[in-house]
């Protein structure tokens, strides 16, 4: 097979570390805005379920892409509608999935014994506003490192997915506390 | 550098052929997509099939130099498609439709190495082959002219079964200056008109007895 440990470490090596630095830098805004999670713990249970199932549907989508751009059924283009059409599916896809989970982790945080000082429908606004926004930046994300594994023949497993979930974890944590704090201000 | 040196210098350069040239150049991924590939495999096939006929028609090398490099070119273009094909494929109805479109890239090939075979005839040392092969053939191609004391003056040709009859079909008619392409079986013969047909020497004779008037009906 061409793939040995020797190849897969050379290519795989410096794009996670990038990842890693970006992460950590995730990890730190989480870590300033402490305050925020004490008064509202909830936030806890969302923040991975956000991250991943953002860093997923970007994922599809450029893999997806990917293929469309080697076949030549998608065109690198505005106007393209096969392009539309992948870009309203997923976030529909999105819209589904963050309105059930908003109703899950609300219902799963007040049987436990968590501290609740937000509403189901703030709750669920704010994770709607979140995921769309969060998918909208993560979509364009995905053209571009799908379009450049089709430029370079990267393989798009290797690429696209942890550059995408990275931006997604980065970009999920600022946009959930921004938009608390306009909702809970 | 002299004039002539500089032309006898650029002559010894220009006497590696294109296709040779083409042949010798690395394949490597570039980012093409299938769909441009299998447009320009299929432009290619339709054009090297002209091509070919053209250079044994015309007894020309230089065409057949550039039927020479289209056919490798469609080798090169085979691979492409191939390695693009790979790459796109992600799930069994993406392989499923892509081993389709594989084959058609296949037969657009065999199309361009068929039409490069066609080539091979300019080799032949009794050239040129085409009037040499035409000769041959069971079908050829005559020209006839209607006299004024024939039956078919005035008539319709489908009345006359002339196809069906004598096995000559007309490909067209000349009257006075100007043509009628592929003549229907509605078109009017008139005399002194010159007919091109195609068929059999028997056929031929049989019609060009009936066309002078000297046999009366056609059977």
């Amino acid at each position: 097979m061409i793939y040995n440990w020797k190849k897969i470490v050379r290519y795989g090596l410096p794009l996670l570390t990038l990842c890693v630095l970006i992460e950590i830098f995730a990890g730190s805004i989480l870590q300033g805005n402490q305050n925020v999670i004490f008064k509202l713990p909830i936030l806890l249970i969302s923040f991975p379920v956000i991250n991943s199932v953002g860093g997923n549907i970007g994922s599809i989508l450029g893999a997806r892409l990917a293929s469309g751009l080697h076949v030549g059924n998608i065109r690198l283009d505005i106007k393209d509608k096969k392009m539309h059409e992948n870009f309203i599916t997923s976030r529909l896809l999105g819209l589904i999935t963050y309105a059930f989970l908003a109703i899950l982790i609300y219902y799963l945080a007040s049987f436990s014994n968590i501290s609740m000082d937000i509403g189901l429908m703030e709750f669920i606004f704010i994770l709607l506003a979140v995921g769309l926004i969060l998918i909208c930046i993560v979509s364009v994300v995905s053209i571009i490192t799908a379009f450049l594994s089709f430029r370079r023949g990267l393989d798009p497993d290797d690429f696209v997915a942890p550059i995408v979930t990275t931006i997604s974890d980065t970009v999920g944590i600022i946009l959930l506390f921004f938009i608390v704090g306009v909702v809970i201000i | 550098m002299s004039e002539k040196k500089k032309r006898s210098f650029l002559g010894r350069l220009q006497r590696t052929p294109k296709w040779k040239k083409e042949e010798f150049t690395e394949i490597e991924y570039k980012p093409t997509t299938v769909k441009d590939l299998l447009t320009e495999m299929k432009d290619i096939s339709e054009l090297i099939i002209d091509l070919a006929y053209s250079a044994v028609l015309f007894d020309n090398n230089e065409i057949s130099e550039e039927v020479k490099y289209l056919e490798v070119r469609m080798d090169k273009l085979n691979y492409d498609i191939r390695i693009m094909a790979m790459m796109a494929a992600r799930t069994k109805e993406d392989a499923e439709q892509l081993a389709g479109i594989l084959q058609v890239a296949q037969a657009a090939e065999k199309i361009s190495n068929t039409a490069g075979d066609i080539v091979l005839l300019l080799k032949d040392k009794n050239r040129p082959t085409l009037s040499r092969i035409l000769n041959k053939a069971d079908e050829k191609i005559f020209r006839l002219n209607i006299s004024k004391n024939s039956e078919a003056c005035d008539k319709k040709i489908g009345e006359l079964k002339i196809e069906s009859e004598t096995g000559m079909r007309i490909i067209a008619i000349r009257r006075n200056d100007f043509w009628i392409y592929n003549p229907q079986s509605d078109a009017v013969l008139k005399s002194d008109d010159w007919l091109i047909a195609r068929g059999s020497d028997e056929g031929f004779d049989d019609l060009d007895k009936f066309l002078k008037g000297k046999l009366k009906v056609l059977e």
